[in-house]
């Protein structure tokens, strides 16, 4: 089980990165920066869902950290840091009252994340400037949080019947057994 | 996969970001263009300049950001950086026409240089957001 766990949040670890890196290198909206998909968040529901919260809240730590070193900086590193916390804390909350299905949990998580960047520009240059894109952030929220969503829930259901039928599936259950 | 509850949250952001850009929109109408370009950098002002003539301001930081600013006839945008994501110059102008309008309104930021150029108009310190 513990090789299993490793390998797991390996592979999910560099397909954060690897997500993190690609919606780097284009500007999703011209003149409107900041607006970016956000598909590693897939695989944090993925990973809060199917595995816990304190292997998720590793996978984001660990992502913000590398993803600082390898692209963005140290400032990038905490912006992303501001955001990813308040994303994943709202999103764990949000999925233990299961008042909401993956679409508004992912929802919020863009929306805390937004406003967790917004709050660091604040404490960063000293001026509330960066909150004059609320509005088209919030759209922006809406929209990716809600294909987010609706992607992690495809993934789930997909891999849910893949691990039932798998041999590793299989071992696990074994293994538990023992 | 879908709850009721979530298209209802996607709904009520939709409609706080239609709120928000009204009020933006209504409140920048409201003001006056003051003549002066105000730049930030680090969190302290780094220049003013007067808008009316053509001019490229060159920020120089200890930490070795630079930012160039070119101001125009009505406006001013970002010319290059040395930053890492180059979002700033993506920002394009701030004119004295459209900053109603742009999602930034009246500002240019660089973020990982922590630069921030400002149009500066009347009312603009007072917005309702409490200082943290």
């Amino acid at each position: 089980m513990k090789t299993t766990k490793l390998t797991q949040l390996g592979i999910m670890l560099s397909l954060m990165l690897i997500l993190g890196f690609v919606e780097k290198q284009f500007v999703l909206v011209p003149g409107v920066p900041g607006i970016k998909p956000g598909l590693s968040n897939v695989v944090l529901m993925y990973a809060l869902c199917m595995l816990d919260n304190k292997s998720a809240l590793a996978l984001l730590v660990v992502k913000v950290l590398l993803s600082g070193i390898l692209f963005a900086g140290v400032s990038g590193m905490a912006y992303a840091f501001c955001g990813g916390i308040l994303a994943i804390l709202i999103m764990m909350l949000l999925l233990k009252t299961k008042a909401f299905g993956l679409p508004g949990v992912s929802v919020s998580g863009a929306v805390m994340h937004m406003l967790g960047q917004i709050a660091c520009s604040r404490l960063l240059l000293g001026s509330w400037a960066a909150a004059a894109q609320l509005p088209i952030l919030l759209v922006s929220a809406a929209v990716t949080g809600v294909l987010n969503g609706v992607i992690a829930s495809h993934v789930i259901a997909a891999m849910k019947k893949t691990i039932l039928s798998s041999p590793s599936g299989r071992a696990d259950k074994e293994e538990k057994t023992k | 996969m879908f709850k009721k509850k979530d298209l209802l949250l996607f709904l009520l952001v939709l409609a706080l970001a239609g709120v928000l850009f009204l009020l933006q929109y209504i409140n920048a109408k409201n003001t006056t263009v003051l003549g002066i370009v105000r730049i930030w950098a680090d969190g302290k002002i780094y220049r003013e300049a007067a808008l009316g003539k053509e001019e490229t301001i060159v920020i120089r930081q200890d930490n070795g950001c630079e930012n160039v600013v070119r101001l125009t006839e009505n406006g001013f945008f970002m010319e290059s950086a040395n930053c890492h994501n180059q979002l700033c110059i993506g920002q394009g102008e701030v004119t004295t026409e459209n900053y109603p309008l742009r999602s930034l309104g009246t500002h240019v930021l660089c973020l990982p240089n922590r630069v921030d150029v400002e149009l500066v108009v009347e009312n603009s310190t007072d917005m309702d957001i409490p200082d943290i």
